[in-house]
């Protein structure tokens, strides 16, 4: 029995017999994120030759409630770094920053735009599906002999209320004179989405370990080594390539010194977003003559991601 | 697996990345008016369309000797199937 996949719906069985109270059954086979409701018709014809019978049914799903969820709680950066990245998922139209700690600034990043400490996001993101999120906040270096805690606090609207996602805290080291630590470049330029390395030269008067922070997943960073010694010597940084349709991504290194487990330098490390979905048709016509009962038209279709063909209804 | 629109039928109805040849058959003569679908391949939210047609038969009509169309009206007869002068 062939079932149909029509658009997040799957539909079976495809084809039957004439008869009474024919049982279709409708699944619905890919979540549904979105906050606005989705929608899809669905039409049932005769294939009869000289029928002209059909009939149309409506299926919707409603949309999904309204969220942002930080993908990680914490990240810790060096005294003299002045701004992070929150990464995470949402269906949102807006969100806003405030914390109780340091005065932070919200800064435009990729996705949104920034009115005082409110960010907008993209014109229709998150109405059909959830997508990813990476919040930028500035604040001062921190030139204390304490570590600092910023705690930031994210709130995202749903409807006119605005609901807190949670609090992302921010450990800013204390500034060591004694610590000589230098990252040449002191910053990379974007990975491009087919991926790549880049190497810097880090110089310490002290060892010091190195570690991937700042998202759920940092698996598409790989080093030559995680540890150092006081020296100057070469690290080799490696980002995988994106898959097709996934968005832009970042994360950070994070130098922390084994005498004292300070953090004494980060390194931001961002990729672009794949390629966009692509499909298309060879001809965008074509026709078949009355009789054309048993001949087959080839149509080539090229796409760089997986497809499917449905119907579309007017 | 295809995917069945009246009497046009797609095949296959998905696949994966890459080229593929989509076959396109209809399945019974159109004796009625032409028919005309909108079939869309979607990807991730990417999507391109293919618009097919299946005509319907022409047939060819002649006027009953004598009828002619007329200002205010009338009846004028049409016959189906016979030669056309």
């Amino acid at each position: 029995m062939a079932n149909i996949k029509i658009g997040k719906f799957t539909i079976s069985p495809q084809s039957g017999s004439p008869g009474e109270d024919i049982a279709i059954g409708h699944t619905l086979s890919e979540a549904h994120t979105g906050r606005s409701s989705y929608q899809k018709l669905v039409r049932a014809s005769i294939s009869n030759a000289g029928a002209n019978a059909s009939a149309t049914e409506t299926l919707v799903v409603n949309g999904a409630p309204v969220k942002l969820t930080l993908n990680t709680s914490q990240l810790e950066i060096a005294y003299n770094v002045t701004t992070a990245t929150i990464n995470g998922v949402s269906n949102a139209a807006r969100f806003r920053v405030s914390s109780t700690g340091k005065a932070i600034t919200l800064v435009t990043n990729t996705g949104y735009t920034v009115s005082g400490n409110e960010g907008t996001f993209s014109n229709g993101f998150g109405t059909q599906d959830e997508g990813a999120v990476a919040i930028k906040v500035r604040f001062d270096a921190n030139n204390t002999t304490s570590t600092v805690t910023i705690p930031v606090k994210v709130e995202y609207i749903d409807g006119t209320t605005w609901k807190v996602a949670g609090t992302f805290n921010i450990l800013q080291s204390s500034s060591d004179a004694d610590v000589v630590f230098t990252i040449t470049p002191s910053t990379l330029s974007a990975f491009a989405n087919t991926g790549g390395s880049q190497t810097v030269s880090i110089s310490s008067n002290v060892g010091y370990s190195i570690e991937v922070q700042g998202d759920v997943s940092t698996d598409w960073v790989t080093l030559d080594r995680t540890t150092g010694t006081a020296s100057t010597s070469n690290l080799k940084i490696t980002a995988a390539a994106q898959a097709v349709g996934a968005a832009a991504r970042e994360v950070s290194l994070k130098f922390k010194s084994t005498i004292t487990g300070s953090v004494i330098g980060t390194l931001a490390i961002s990729q672009l977003a794949g390629d966009a979905f692509a499909i298309s048709w060879e001809s965008d016509t074509l026709t078949f003559e009355p009789d054309a009962v048993g001949d087959i038209q080839t149509n080539k279709l090229t796409s760089n991601g997986d497809w499917y063909i449905e119907e579309v209804i007017s | 697996m295809s995917l069945l629109v009246d009497t046009l039928s797609v095949t296959p109805q998905s696949g994966e990345a890459g080229t593929t040849d989509v076959s396109f058959a209809v399945a019974a003569v159109n004796e009625g008016l032409d028919k005309e679908y909108l079939i869309r391949a979607n990807a991730g939210n990417a999507s391109s369309d293919v618009r097919v047609k299946h005509l319907g038969l022409r047939e060819v009509f002649a006027c009953s000797d004598g009828d002619f169309a007329v200002a205010d009206g009338g009846t004028f007869n049409v016959l189906k199937g016979a030669d056309f002068n």
